[in-house]
């Protein structure tokens, strides 16, 4: 082993996943010298996608090849402060990615923008509804960022990711039967949405007998080929189901690797080097300025990269224990609720119910895309919420993103005993006609929700673990058996001949055996006010201000809709002011506490 | 230094929810709500459901009125506790108010008026214009790019450079049926490369194949066609070996072709034969008339430092070209024999096996990014895409297709006809041949039933001239190793196609390739295992 420290260089991106890939495009646009640095290995479509070995569910989705490796470093979890955490030895609930594509390689690419009521949501709750309406304990904020400010970034990510999709209005006129609760949008999706599935269809019919307002599921699948800004080019998405834990390997799937890479490796001014576990950022004397990474290369050796510019873009737990190992910011205390970096840590409030169609409709689960049908009736504050008492709201979908063999003989609706001939009988029959509609919620900020650095625990490099204290809270609870509620409006429509809701139950803690969703968000989040907000709306940090982090870190709260295209329009956000403002002044913050 | 997990003990206050490593199956099974086990509920679950159904239904107090509307004055709701009946439960309303609830706003209520944004985002990348050699260079610098220009248009990188770190180090080799031969260094090392060579000795062997001792080059340097090439043009280049590439102090690796073909004495018995005098060959390309000026350049550029027919042109026995320009009648780019096991098509104006059907614009297209409706670089043409024409200027590819396209048909073809038989079988669940059971589980999620592909990235193959020629090495090396097409400045993607080698037998193979030969309209000679095998071998032979 033989530490070193390299030449310096403008700046550094830690990960190779959407975050970072889009940071270092636009870095290397402004001429500067980018490395970006990811822990894992080289991935490319061309191998990891090979098809037909590509589509092996035992490979994909059972022995987890994206995913991050946890016997190298892992998260401990506990529901509650009085708990002892435990190390996440065992991928399940959620699954970060690792290798270059990071989580954008592995994703199913549902791709959404935000409602603009969820960027500043305290304010609206409390406009709508009055200041008494937030429940005690409930650390309920605002982006710092309107959706008007973001709506051309989310333009850019969209062209940039060949997005399918229905727009609803384009400059205020309708255009199309998109969802009419999404805001207004500049332009329209490059490509026209993915084609509903069979099953999406039902939903489809069942949502409007039931007076609802269903709408084409945006997706990061192309519907068509597709050349986006860069150059870079997809195939179209054939429905193979083969999206959410796999390398698509027709090119159709959004992915880092796919849609930026390889434009970014023509730069001459950027570099990527993998296998590169960054340990911490350097501060320098003041604590105020970061002077570059160490990170631990392949061989075991510690190198020191000097850059003049930092921009966190792992994953978003990831970011938050890199804050916490390196000093920036204050860590988050619970008991007084001050200090910023771990506050606010949120997940995503999913439940599915599951329908059983006669014998006589075949359900062909094994097809999907990202696409599907989905209701924004009871997401965000498209519904009256002063007779619930809750905030948030979930949309409600039929996302068949394609069941493959393990995963449906798995899933089965049986009954009695799982083997046997009685066994397999009830179980074609579920995988023949069954079908599952997601209500995937919102998921509130709380005061004793949080992340920290674990005091027992520690990963194979001897850094501290990061530390979940995470439980589903009255609120989010309430929130998901009222969505529940409404399902069945719909579900009466359909036709079915057996029906299980998914909700979830009060006192039933947070369980990690289960999968649930890999929106993990906040810990290290953006805002106006220094005292609740690790990073200012530029995604900058308060503390370090040549310290930009990026990722689902930045959300004050889950919101029902996926993280990425927020993540990935909050990327062009903050690098637009960095190219724009930060790197034609003195380096200091860009907003004055 | 490495430090490890501390081992996994319990923990008295440990709770049993996080990380377990054995979950007890039927605890999973209870709590197996996730999208990937998606579980229905078992019979109690459907009787409590409807019990509390029943129960909830005999409320009488409505919901609305559970709780007061508006904001003002609203107390949290208490929490739904386990068997808790709330009016935002779910079980407690079956018969829960449809939509349109006077409470719930309407859509386009809600909805703001247009969105605004106070700022301009900076304007995205796309793909760099590629950079324009100066027409008349007069310092170094700009011989230098001159230089380089041509050297891409030359594609001397294709066999000069064996790897991106060394650029023209040599070493690349050659497998020809009588040895092997290695490119040599060609960076301006003085010892190993070409550092000591004055410029008119560089002239020589680029145009007339002669080393400065004396000794003839093998006929794979293509000088027949550089002897084309203007002084002005062997100046820059010239210029640019000598002060645009860095030395590179590696040897040379010795040829391997046994006695006495490695004597060199009858190549300079073949370059008299064959290589014609650099006045000669200026004289048969440049002062040719042509209809346009464009055409001229094309033709210079094709015949010329492009040596298209290096490759596209037959060989004859002597190894020598049978044609080096379009005067020479119509063997010229007709399509040559199998190079590395890639068989060179036509480029002439053939309908089905040729360039016939293919526009000058998308000639153009294809040499700039190696990809278009109608077909995709691959095997040889990709390196020569990706070490050559993408980097020429649109104005010299637009030359070389206008050129290419007054190339009459070597053979007169009958053009294309696309059939749906084919596409209707595979689509319709049926009883399938072999060849059909075959394209459908290994080619059809790319290149679809209908063998339209998705063009550019997963080209056709239905209709597309290197399916449909006669000899068909292309088709059977492609299926058995693959290839990646690589991206180019205006087309950064790569893209590959896997090779089925270690998945399909020399028959299947076969059967396959016959198949797609014969689909769709395609109509070229079937494929035998025999053939197959051959190529099998010699690619493995060549890895090895």
């Amino acid at each position: 082993m033989a530490d070193k420290t390299l030449p310096p260089v403008d700046a550094v991106v830690v990960g190779a996943g959407w975050a970072g890939s889009i940071m270092a495009k636009e870095l290397c646009e402004a001429g500067l010298h980018v490395v970006m640095l990811e822990r894992g290995g080289p991935r490319s479509t061309a191998v990891d996608g090979a098809y037909p070995n590509s589509i092996d569910e035992l490979e994909g989705a059972v022995r987890y090849k994206l995913f991050q490796n946890l016997a190298t470093s892992t998260v401990t979890v506990r529901n509650r402060i009085d708990e002892q955490a435990l190390p996440y030895r065992r991928l399940a609930a959620f699954l970060p990615g690792e290798g270059v594509g990071g989580a954008g390689l592995h994703w199913t690419g549902v791709h959404f923008r935000a409602m603009p009521q969820d960027l500043r949501l305290r304010s609206h709750v409390i406009e709508r509804y009055g200041r008494t309406f937030i429940p005690e304990g409930m650390n309920l904020q605002d982006y710092g960022v309107t959706y008007a400010e973001l709506e051309p970034f989310f333009d850019r990510a969209e062209k940039v990711f060949g997005t399918s999709g229905q727009a609803y209005t384009v400059g205020g006129k309708i255009v199309g039967n998109g969802n009419p609760f999404a805001p207004d949008r500049s332009d329209d999706f490059p490509l026209p949405p993915l084609r509903d599935v069979y099953t999406a269809h039902l939903f489809r019919n069942a949502a409007t007998q039931a007076g609802y307002h269903p709408y084409a599921m945006p997706a990061a699948n192309a519907s068509q080929p597709y050349t986006n800004p860069y150059g870079a080019q997809m195939g179209p998405c054939n429905f193979c189901g083969y999206c959410s834990d796999y390398a698509c390997y027709m090119s159709a799937k959004a992915s880092p690797n796919v849609n930026i890479l390889p434009a970014l490796r023509r730069h001459e001014n950027f570099s990527l080097r993998t296998h590169a576990h960054v340990l911490k950022v350097l501060l320098d004397s003041t604590g105020k300025k970061a002077t570059g990474v160490v990170y631990q290369d392949a061989q075991g050796n510690h190198i020191t990269q000097p850059a003049g510019l930092v921009i966190l873009a792992a994953f978003q737990f990831h970011n938050v224990h890199l804050m916490l190992l390196s000093g920036i910011g204050t860590p988050y205390d619970p008991q007084s609720n001050t200090g910023t970096v771990g506050r606010n840590f949120t997940y995503q409030n999913i439940t599915n119910s599951t329908v059983l169609m006669p014998p006589t409709r075949s359900t062909d689960q094994f097809i999907g895309s990202a696409g599907g049908v989905a209701i924004d009736d009871f997401n965000c504050d498209n519904f009256d919420h002063g007779p619930h008492g809750f905030i948030g709201g979930s949309p409600l979908w039929v996302n068949q993103a394609g069941v493959k063999p393990i995963a449906g003989a798995k899933g089965a609706i049986t009954t009695g005993q799982r083997w046997g001939s009685a066994w397999k009988k009830q179980a074609i029959d579920s995988y023949r006609h069954s079908f599952t509609i997601n209500a995937q919620g919102s998921n509130m900020a709380y005061r004793d929700v949080y992340l920290d650095l674990d005091p027992t625990w520690k990963d194979a490099y001897g850094q501290p673990l990061l530390r979940m204290t995470f439980d589903w809270k009255d609120n989010d609870i309430r929130m998901n058996r009222y969505v529940i509620g409404q399902l069945q409006n719909v579900v009466k429509a359909l036709d079915a001949r057996d029906v299980h809701y998914g909700m979830r139950e009060a006192g039933k803690p947070f369980d990690v055996r289960d999968y649930q969703t890999t929106h993990l968000c906040g810990g290290a989040v953006m805002g106006d006010n220094p005292k609740t907000s690790a990073l200012n709306r530029y995604l900058q940090s308060w503390d370090v201000p040549n310290v930009f982090v990026i990722g689902a870190n930045a959300f004050p709260q889950g919101m029902g809709y996926n993280p990425t295209g927020l993540v990935a329009a909050l990327a062009y956000w903050s690098a637009h002011h960095i190219r724009t403002q930060w790197l034609k002044g003195n380096g200091g913050p860009l907003v004055t506490p | 230094m490495m430090h490890h997990m501390p081992p996994f003990t319990p923990r008295p206050n440990a709770q049993p929810h996080p990380a377990p490593h054995v979950p007890n199956p039927k605890a999973c099974q209870a709590q197996n709500h996730g999208p990937h086990t998606a579980a229905l509920g078992r019979k109690h679950r459907l009787v409590a459901l409807i019990t509390l159904g029943l129960i909830s239904s005999a409320l009488p107090a409505p919901y609305a009125a559970a709780a007061p509307h508006g904001a003002q004055g609203l107390q949290n709701p208490t929490t739904p506790l386990n068997g808790t009946l709330t009016p935002e439960d779910p079980l407690g309303h079956p018969t829960a108010p449809t939509p349109g609830l006077p409470t719930q706003p309407s859509p386009t209520q809600i909805q703001p008026k247009v969105a605004q944004s106070p700022i301009v985002p900076l304007p995205l990348v796309g793909p760099q214009p590629i950079f324009a050699p100066p027409e008349h260079p007069t310092t170094q610098a700009e011989w230098v790019e001159k230089g380089r220009y041509l050297a891409a248009a030359a594609d001397c990188a294709a066999c000069h450079t064996s790897t991106a770190a060394q650029p023209y180090a040599g070493n690349v080799p050659f497998a020809l049926p009588i040895g092997t031969l290695y490119a040599s260094n060609i960076t301006p090392d003085k010892t190993h490369g070409i550092g000591a060579w004055s410029e008119a000795q560089f002239t020589r062997a680029v145009r007339q194949g002669v080393r400065p001792d004396g000794a003839t080059l093998y006929p794979a340097m293509p000088y027949p066609s550089y002897a084309r090439m203007t002084d002005t043009d062997l100046h820059a280049l010239y210029v640019y070996f000598m002060h645009g590439v860095q030395p590179m102090a590696q040897a040379a690796k010795a040829n391997a072709i046994a006695w006495p073909l490695s004597l060199r004495f009858p190549l300079t018995v073949w370059r008299w034969a064959f290589a014609p005098t650099p006045q000669a060959a200026r004289k048969a390309t440049l002062e040719r008339p042509f209809a346009t000026p464009q055409q001229a350049r094309g033709a210079y550029l094709v015949e010329g430092p492009g040596h298209c027919g290096a490759c596209h042109t037959e060989r004859g026995l002597a190894m020598q070209e049978k044609a080096l320009t379009a005067q020479d009648g119509p063997r010229y780019l007709a399509g040559g024999k199998a190079i590395d096991g890639w068989l060179p098509p036509s480029l002439r104006g053939e309908t089905t096996t040729g360039l016939g059907a293919w526009s000058a614009a998308e000639i153009t297209a294809f040499l700039q990014t190696g990809r278009t409706q109608r077909g995709s670089a691959f095997g040889g043409m990709d390196t020569a895409v990706h070490h050559g024409t993408q980097y020429l200027t649109e104005a010299d590819l637009a030359a070389m297709a206008s050129y290419l396209k007054t190339l009459p048909a070597a053979q007169q073809q009958a053009p294309y006809k696309p059939d749906q038989a084919a596409t209707k079988a595979l689509l319709s669940g049926g009883r399938l041949t072999q060849g059909q059971r075959l394209y459908l589980d290994n080619c059809a999620a790319c290149h679809r039933a209908s063998g339209a592909g998705f063009a550019p990235v997963f080209p056709p193959l239905a209709g597309n001239p290197v399916v449909q020629t006669d000899s068909a090495e292309s088709v059977v090396h492609i299926i058995l190793s693959g290839s990646t097409l690589h991206g180019t400045q205006q087309a950064p993607s790569a893209f590959t196609m896997p090779g089925f080698a270690t998945r399909l037998t020399d028959n299947q193979i076969a059967i396959l390739a016959s198949f797609i030969r014969h689909a769709w309209g395609n109509n070229a000679p079937a494929v035998t295992e025999l053939s197959v095998r051959q190529l099998r071998k010699t690619l493995t032979n060549t890895e090895q």
